[in-house]
């Protein structure tokens, strides 16, 4: 079929598709009108949730703090803890400032470039909480086992916090989109409902090389 | 929205039906989530609509918050969204599945569908006939570019259509 025959076809379907759609006017009254969940609104919402989520757990932290002063290593430990916490919510605002700042009217690349960056980014949050995981291996401690605990109490935990510490370096390192190839990266970052992550990093190289393509 | 301004945005969307039903046709399979992306791109057209400064076309406007909207509902995990708008009523009537049932077109459609989401636009563009400046304002690349990509999407509908018709 050639060129100006497949332009025929969608000439035709376009006159059929004029005589024969009918536009309900009251409903799109009613959409000015009515509360409407939209998919965009979506992404935005649970940025949201998971602020409010994040501003309940720090303040608990700090209340935590607050009422545990005399305990310093349950105060560095729950306020670097916090610092992670709060770390991650200031991230979440930031979306949602950039999200507010999308156009859904700017050009196609531009929009979707702009949507799947803020959701990649999102990664980097998790990559920086799991830096506080040797934090919670040391909360508990207190002056009286500092003092009192033996030698061999200290060798297995302090051995524990190292390999926690060691641990979450190397997944704060490792977890990045330039090592999606590695099999457990990706699976990694899946389990943790990161899938949709991982798309938008694929969508974003997508738009990236379209962009280039055939310059 | 003043009362004129809801006329005028009202008389838009009734002289670009078509487009918006061709964007949820090609974006969606399924007619439930079809329904739901019509209201969603006029939701969205209804929203953006008041920001839109005539700097550019209404037509280069409307397809790009159309498209846009398409491409991220599109890659959004299959999920229900409420909708506040009873299911019982459509913002549009569709056809009925017969019209599409000229083998070309449906092949065409079929050929559309495969595409990925941004060459899926750019095929859509190209069907509607638009100028390559339009399209590249529209998908924000370079006339250059569209024309590379338009003559490689030529060559795969072409070759559809000959092994088709073998």
């Amino acid at each position: 079929m050639e060129e100006f025959a497949i332009r025929q076809l969608w000439h035709d379907y376009d006159a059929k598709l004029e005589k024969s759609l009918q536009l309900n006017y009251r409903i799109i009254r009613e959409m000015q009108t009515q509360k409407y969940e939209d998919h965009i609104g979506s992404f935005k919402k649970n940025q949201v949730a998971g602020i409010i989520t994040g501003i309940l757990w720090i303040l608990f932290l700090v209340f935590l703090v607050v009422n545990t002063m005399h305990n310093i290593y349950f105060v560095i430990s729950i306020g670097m803890i916090a610092l992670f916490n709060i770390f991650a919510v200031g991230t979440y605002i930031r979306h949602l400032v950039l999200l507010d700042q999308v156009n859904i009217a700017d050009s196609i690349t531009g929009a979707q470039e702009k949507l799947a960056a803020i959701q990649t980014s999102l990664n980097n949050v998790g990559r920086i909480l799991v830096l506080q995981a040797p934090f919670y291996c040391t909360f508990w401690y207190s002056q009286e086992l500092v003092n009192h605990a033996g030698t061999t109490f200290w060798i297995i935990n302090l051995s524990v916090v190292t390999l926690f510490v060691i641990a979450s370096l190397y997944l704060f390192k490792t977890l990045t989109f330039e090592n999606i190839h590695r099999k457990w990266v990706r699976g990694f970052i899946e389990s943790f409902g990161g899938k949709k992550l991982i798309k938008a990093k694929e969508f974003l190289e997508e738009i990236e090389a379209y962009k280039t393509d055939g310059k | 929205m003043s009362s004129n301004q809801q006329e005028l945005f009202l008389s838009v969307i009734e002289q670009n039906k078509g487009i918006i039903y061709k964007i949820a046709n090609s974006f969606n399979k399924d007619e439930d989530d079809k329904k739901d992306l019509v209201q969603e791109i006029i939701f969205q057209l209804w929203r953006s609509f008041p920001a839109y400064d005539q700097r550019s076309k209404l037509s280069t406007w409307m397809y790009r918050v159309a498209l846009n909207v398409a491409i991220t509902s599109y890659r959004k995990e299959k999920k229900k969204t409420e909708v506040f708008i009873p299911l019982s009523e459509n913002v549009l009537s569709f056809p009925d599945s017969n019209e599409s049932n000229e083998a070309s077109l449906n092949l065409l459609q079929q050929f559309i569908n495969e595409l990925k989401e941004l060459d899926r636009a750019l095929m859509i563009l190209y069907l509607e006939e638009k100028s390559g400046k339009e399209m590249a304002e529209i998908l924000g690349l370079s006339e250059a570019n569209i024309r590379t990509k338009i003559s490689r999407i030529k060559e795969q509908l072409k070759k559809r259509f000959s092994t088709t018709n073998q």
